[in-house]
């Protein structure tokens, strides 16, 4: 996958201007990545975010109490994981893992640091970016959070709310807006 | 405050928000609006049309969700915080109602001022976007734990409802 080719017919990259695309690749490490392994562990430091090129990633949180991971979403191409702990340099709050072969593209937090002092309009493009898919997320979340409490008194329900959020669609990874149900 | 602050005013009311140096922080200011909201007086709708980034001066807002009938009270925001960015940011359907828990004066930041703002001025954008993404980043992860709470038993929902929210019949 051609990281420059991927950023001129993503949704949201196409529109930034090519020199934009030429700084993007400067900063962003293309790298293939085998099934099953571990981006990030939640609750572990780390500070990069990644943009998914191909393949899927599997977004889990917690445990069910069966001991299995709690699914939140599946990610495919043209998704972003990583941003919350990008941004307050926090602990992990989720475990990413690689469904398939996976080539994404991090963005280490010095990186994302300097390209903020270095290049305003970018910058502000890429930071944009990153509050849109935050308030994407959090959509999803208010979501889940009103079933559950809402429908939650019944227990089974809330749970089988929370879990419908989460999975993937069953028309597969779509490279647009996944996270939003 | 009658009309809009001045900029150290700003900066120490808005902190987060003022990250650029003062000086460079006039164009916000030019783009605010003053807004006075009345106690009890709505000033976004759940699930309605919001294009205004609302900064809380001083008084108090009370963010709730309206769903079936029912009204699950989120939590209440004072002075130095800020409401409507979810849906400055994607334009979708608002995500809570704001109602003005008592009298409260507000900075209005509009949708279209804001786009000028933008392309005019990348760098205090970057900055106010930098500070949005980090107040949404906390955001998720406290909505993060409020739900794994919420599903680690199911008695937990039930304990959760009530120590999150109240519920009142709207």
């Amino acid at each position: 996958m051609d990281l420059g080719y991927f950023l001129r017919v993503h949704r949201d990259f196409a529109a930034f201007p090519a020199a934009e695309h030429a700084v993007l690749e400067g900063l962003l490490t293309p790298h293939d990545y085998p099934r099953g392994y571990v981006f990030m562990r939640e609750g572990e430091h780390g500070e990069a975010m990644y943009l998914v090129l191909d393949g899927q990633v599997l977004v889990t949180r917690g445990r069910l109490a069966d001991g299995a991971p709690r699914i939140i979403c599946a990610l495919g191409p043209g998704e972003m994981f990583g941003l919350i702990a990008l941004i307050d340099r926090g602990p992990r709050s989720a475990t990413c893992t690689a469904m398939s072969e996976v080539q994404a593209a991090a963005l280490p937090a010095d990186a994302f640091a300097a390209l903020f002092a270095a290049d305003a309009p970018l910058a502000h493009r890429f930071q944009t970016l990153i509050a849109r898919q935050l308030a994407s997320d959090l959509r999803l979340y208010n979501a889940a959070l009103t079933d559950l409490l809402l429908a939650a008194p019944a227990g089974q329900r809330g749970e089988a709310a929370f879990c419908e959020h989460r999975l993937p669609r069953a028309d597969g990874v779509p490279a647009t807006n996944p996270r939003t149900p | 405050m009658t009309g809009i602050p001045d900029a150290a005013a700003f900066a120490a009311r808005f902190p987060a928000l003022a990250a650029p140096a003062p000086e460079s922080l006039a164009p916000l200011l030019h783009a605010l609006v003053p807004v006075a909201a009345t106690a009890g007086e709505e000033l976004i709708r759940y699930g309605g049309h919001s294009d205004c980034l609302y900064l809380i001066w001083d008084g108090r807002l009370r963010a709730a969700l309206d769903v079936a009938g029912r009204r699950l009270v989120l939590g209440e925001l004072g002075p130095g915080k800020w409401v409507g960015e979810v849906t400055l940011l994607d334009q979708g359907p608002a995500t809570a109602t704001v109602v003005a828990a008592e009298d409260s004066r507000l900075l209005a930041l509009g949708r279209t001022v804001f786009e000028r703002l933008q392309l005019a001025y990348p760098r205090l954008a970057a900055c106010l976007m930098q500070a949005l993404s980090r107040d949404l980043a906390a955001r998720l992860r406290h909505t993060h734990a409020d739900i794994v709470d919420a599903v680690r038993d199911h008695e937990a929902a039930a304990r959760a409802g009530r120590r999150l929210v109240g519920v009142e019949e709207a």
